[in-house]
């Protein structure tokens, strides 16, 4: 870094201007350095933040007392979410259209509509970054206890700003000053006039005000605004704007969260592990005892070496050779390949170190998957902040179901572990960076989390329920079946029975044999099925629009079968490529919780169906489980982390159905969706349950035909309504056991009015025996 | 000897003409670019790589190719890919000759053209190739960096300038077609994404530099009809090209009306799309890709 500071004098004040990059650890290194020499230790820091903004984050830094005498470690990451409410005048046309249109007030549109109609992101995120030069000069501030201001408005438009290429500040010559002059003019490409120009101004002015009432003042901002700052601080016109008042009410507007790793770690400098080095080497300013000149000083490109040599260990030299034999004898062929790639990238991008996404994605391109894990293992191996740590915050992360699609997160319900709102949000002060890449890394603690919840707390079918879903499928299965085994074709003997047989008709006179030949369906019956021929098995119950209807999805973790899994490595990778949760059953419904007054006030939920897909019989034990996950390949049911398709048909999910079978399914009313959901895991014959005169779109019978499977429908009318009744009813309780298989408790019987043991007489043997007989 | 033919260890033959894109400025990509740069960038110790693109049909790979060519000052070299090529039509063919005192003529295609005169060689739709065609591509694409050709009877060795690139659909790689062989001499494997919202419409700016006063609201309209009828699935280039071009047309058409004969070459009209252009061209071109999603 320089040896001397950036300085401007405005009338008698000296004003210390960092104009940064934000999340570099360099630019925060700077402010750390000015305010810890007494030479230049200014008396109030400014920050390119709204008043509210910084005073919320100067009064959390507080609370995590990581700036007292015996400051604790620095929590990575936290964060401060809130509602955006301006958005730029340009978009005023357009945003009375929609509204219009939608009939919604601006407020109600639903975020996904603004952000996909007028790019609006409805909230914005402030990451509190230990190596950004604001968060650092917000903590000088708190050490040194003099004022601090956010001068910047508290409410800006969004942005998008592009990515501009600028020295690295590594290989700074001379002072800032010059660093300054060389790169700021690159940096002022990525802002935007008409968002921009406003708050220049308003820097400005608000920073003449503070030079008229300190001596000394630290002001940083980001790059791109400081040369327009300067001119406006030199431009006698621009008159010095008194500060407002801060809000407390504001700022209580200010959620406070956790933020999940893969959005954290685009706020951690190049990677995480330079946030930890400048924790260990950062000095507090209010300590006289450390004065050097260069305070910081961190290696960055040691620190990357060290976590390659790690990872390349980690993945060369562990003991299980059988697993990765052949992926890893080809990587030892082309790591020379990605090294020399990775260091080009970096060469076209103006970076001597490679960040943790240019690295990733080298070896994406390059390498095996495997590889891949291990880098993202070694890079991303850092001490997260948890939401158990700071149990007043949300969890806020990246929408489990879709792919990378910048600025879509989600806030996590930390008792379950499901989605409990969608946003879409900006990080503030820069934007959402543009070279991010969905990273393939499975945060431990959630994981662990997620397991401790599948076997405590999430609620389970109820097996009476489950038995009588299974034995109405087992039977609509039966007559499917049924129906396939016995077509034939015979010779006409005066009926067309089941239609004429061109195909062989033809035939039989390309042979000289003057005959017709007919198609015969004779009824035999089907004693015994496979449930492993049959499922999965579709019951739309009562089509048509149903309000507040929604999906949900019924599973079976891996977890619980993990003890009865044979192959335990290739169910190892299921779980790594496919995910940990096996989609048991869909519903399509309404749901409604009910208090089951028991003393631990857990509730039962009642999922009130109009559509169903059962993917196996459901009764069964985890053994059993186990045995079908093993018999059918893993490939009759979906598997799936967090959610399958209860937030909305993510893109992973609707690319997943284009491309087994030739269409998406987003675009289609819930049971014809509800049917191709289910095409993909049938075997032969997929067995479609409606009511009297409901006709499958033709969209079913072209994509089933392309998989070669044969669409069986059959009547609601043929099953008794007493059962499709209770059928539609499916209890969610809350259970005593899990293992071999559900224990209810008594209040629980009472609650919903059956007895555990109900429905056991209606399910075949062959499907109660499913599974047994292997060991 | 003209300028079209070259000497190969004393044979002469001819060799295939390179490409040359005449095509408007290219949007955004600079990342895709850069990954493509990097790939060809030859180190002191390390021999160039030979990315792959894959992506859906229209999202413009071969328009990333023409630009990296277009950097490097190279020439480009095309060859397209299908079910029937055999190995030896990769890199050179025999022909009766015209010219009377010779009984043959060799023709070296893009492949062996680029390999000996240091340009650079994109097969397109790759996996479209059967395996045993690409066979001689492995001692090209490693550290040997040669061909053997039947035909010639004779080894090329590549040019250091020498330069590879392929680009494969999605939908192609689905049935793992690509054989192993070449899949680990391919490297880096670039994904080519949808563009966004604000690049479509830069391409479109871009490419018919059109739209006086009404730009902005066709650009509206646009996404309207499209999203109306595709909802989340994004637009290729091509599609969007597509449906924008056919609007000019139909505008254009309509005012030269009039006069008969039509004259189908009108470069003096300037651009006037309506709204209701836009809206026959979109009903066009969903009656011939229908409302599947197409992405």
């Amino acid at each position: 870094m320089p040896e001397a500071s950036l300085k401007i004098h405005y009338k008698s004040a000296e004003l210390y201007p960092v104009p940064s990059e934000h999340f570099n650890h360099i630019f925060a290194s700077e402010v750390n350095r000015i305010c810890a020499n007494p030479n230049t230790q200014p008396e109030a820091i400014a920050v390119e933040l709204g008043l509210n903004a910084a005073a919320s984050v100067r009064d959390w830094l507080r609370e995590l007392d990581i700036c007292s005498e015996k400051p604790k470690p620095f929590p990575v990451m936290l964060g401060l979410l809130k509602r955006n409410y301006v958005i730029r005048a340009s978009l005023r046309e357009k945003v009375m259209e929609l509204q219009k249109e939608t009939c919604t007030d601006l407020s109600e549109i639903p975020p996904d509509v603004l952000y996909r109609e007028l790019g609006i992101t409805g909230h914005s995120l402030l990451c509190l970054s230990p190596v950004d030069s604001i968060i650092e000069a917000i903590r000088c501030s708190i050490e040194l206890d003099i004022p601090l201001c956010g001068i910047d408005m508290n409410d800006i438009p969004d942005a998008a700003y592009k990515p501009v290429v600028i020295e690295n500040p590594k290989y700074l010559t001379g002072d800032i000053a010059s660093y300054i002059a060389r790169n700021a003019p690159f940096a002022e490409a990525q802002r935007e006039d008409e968002i921009d120009d406003r708050r220049e101004i308003v820097m400005a002015s608000r920073l003449k005000y503070l030079l008229e009432q300190f001596p000394r003042v630290l002001f940083v901002c980001g790059m791109a605004h400081w040369l327009r700052i300067e001119q406006f601080i030199n431009d006698p016109s621009i008159k010095p704007a008194r500060l407002p008042e801060g809000n407390t009410e504001e700022q209580k507007k200010f959620r406070r969260v956790v933020v999940h790793p893969l959005i954290a770690v685009e706020h951690t400098d190049l990677f995480p592990a330079i946030v930890s080095e400048y924790g260990n080497n950062r000095l507090p300013v209010h300590n006289s005892l450390f004065l050097s000149q260069d305070r910081i000083s961190l290696n960055p490109s040691e620190i990357f070496l060290k976590h390659l040599r790690d990872a390349y260990h980690q993945y060369f030299l562990s003991i299980d050779n059988n697993v990765m034999h052949l992926s890893r004898n080809q990587d030892l062929e082309r790591f020379h390949s990605f090294e020399e790639y990775l260091k080009n990238i970096c060469l076209l991008n103006n970076k001597t170190v490679p960040d943790l996404f240019k690295t990733i994605r080298s070896a994406h391109e390059t390498m095996s998957k495997d590889f891949t894990g291990s880098l993202v293992k070694s890079f991303m191996d850092f001490p997260w902040a948890t939401p158990e740590e700071f149990p007043d915050c949300e969890l806020i992360g990246n929408d489990p179901g879709d792919g990378k699609e910048t600025g879509h997160v989600v806030i996590y319900n930390k008792n379950n572990l499901q989605v409990k709102e969608h946003l879409y949000v900006r990080t503030f002060p820069n934007g959402n960076p543009a070279d991010s890449m969905k990273i393939p890394y499975e945060w431990d603690y959630l994981e662990e989390l997620q397991k401790s919840l599948g076997s405590d707390m999430a609620s389970h079918t109820w097996l009476p329920w489950d038995r009588l879903l299974t034995y109405l499928s087992y039977e609509a299965m039966k007559t499917s079946l049924r129906k396939q085994k016995v077509r034939k074709t015979v010779e006409f003997e005066g009926s067309i029975l089941d239609g004429i047989d061109l195909k062989e008709t033809l035939r039989a006179h390309a042979k000289g044999k003057d005959k017709i030949y007919v198609r015969d369906f004779s009824k035999e019956a089907v004693m015994d099925v496979n449930p492993l021929d049959g499922y999965p098995i579709v019951w739309i119950l009562q089509p048509g629009v149903h309000k507040g209807a929604d999906w949900s999805t019924l599973y079976e973790p891996l977890s619980y079968m993990e003890k009865y899994i044979r192959d335990n490595q290739y169910a190892n990778r299921i779980k790594k490529e496919c995910g940990t949760h096996m989609v048991a059953v869909i519903l399509y419904g309404t749901r409604q919780r009910k208090s089951t007054g028991t003393s631990s006030n857990r509730e039962i939920t009642i999922e009130h169906s109009y559509g169903i897909v059962s993917f196996q019989p459901i009764c069964w034990t985890n053994k059993q489980y186990a045995r079908w996950a093993e018999l059918s390949g893993y490939s009759r049911n979906p598997f799936c982390n967090l959610s399958f398709i209860e937030d909305g048909i993510s893109n992973k999910i609707h690319n997943f159905y284009k491309k087994h079978l030739g269409t998406g399914i987003r675009q289609f009313d819930w049971p014809t969706k509800l049917i191709l959901l289910a095409l993909p895991f049938a075997k032969n014959i997929l067995t479609v349950v409606v009511p009297d005169g409901y006709r499958i779109h033709a969209v079913v019978y072209e994509a089933a035909k392309k998989r070669r499977v044969e669409i069986c429908s059959s009547s609601l009318s043929a099953f008794s309504q007493a059962h499709l009744d209770r059928l539609s009813l499916c209890y969610l309780v809350p259970t005593i056991a899990t293992d071999p298989q559900c224990i209810y408790s008594e209040e629980i019987e009472k609650a919903i009015g059956q007895l555990q043991t109900d429905n056991q007489h209606l399910v075949p043997h062959s499907i109660l025996d499913f599974g047994n007989g292997i060991p | 000897m003209p300028d079209n033919f070259i000497k190969i260890n004393g044979k002469t033959v001819q060799a295939s003409q390179p490409y040359v894109a005449h095509v408007s400025e290219l949007v955004g990509r600079e990342q895709e670019m850069k990954k493509i740069l990097a790939a060809w960038m030859m180190g002191s110790a390390n021999l160039p790589l030979s990315p792959l693109l894959i992506g859906d049909p229209g999202l413009g790979k071969n328009r990333i190719v023409y630009e990296c060519a277009r950097m490097c000052a190279k020439e480009l070299y095309i060859y397209q890919g299908h079910e029937d090529v055999s190995a030896e039509d990769l890199f050179c063919s025999v022909r009766f000759s015209d010219d009377p005192e010779k009984k043959m003529d060799y023709t070296v295609l893009s492949l062996a053209t680029a390999i000996i005169k240091g340009g650079i060689c994109f097969i397109d739709e790759i996996a479209k190739i059967r395996p045993r065609a690409l066979a001689p591509l492995a001692s090209l694409l490693d550290e040997r960096r040669y061909l053997d050709s039947i035909t010639l009877g004779e080894r090329i060795y590549a040019h250091p300038g020498f330069r590879f690139i392929a680009a494969t659909n999605t939908t192609d790689l689905e049935g793992n077609m690509l054989p192993d062989f070449i899949k680990s001499r391919m490297r880096p494997v670039i994904s080519i994404g949808y563009p966004k919202r604000e690049e479509i419409k830069r391409i479109i700016q871009t490419r018919f530099n059109l739209f006086q006063d009404n730009g902005t609201v066709l650009i509206e309209k646009f996404w309207k009809l499209w999203n109306s009828t595709y909802g989340n699935i994004p637009p290729s280039p091509r599609d969007s090209i597509y449906i924008f071009g056919l609007a000019m047309n139909i505008s254009d058409l309509e005012r030269i009306e009039q006069t008969l004969p039509y004259c189908l070459e009108r470069p003096d009209l300037t651009p006037l799309i309506k709204e209701v252009h836009l809206e026959a061209a979109f009903e066009a071109f969903q009656n011939n890709y229908g409302k599947k999603s197409h992405a």
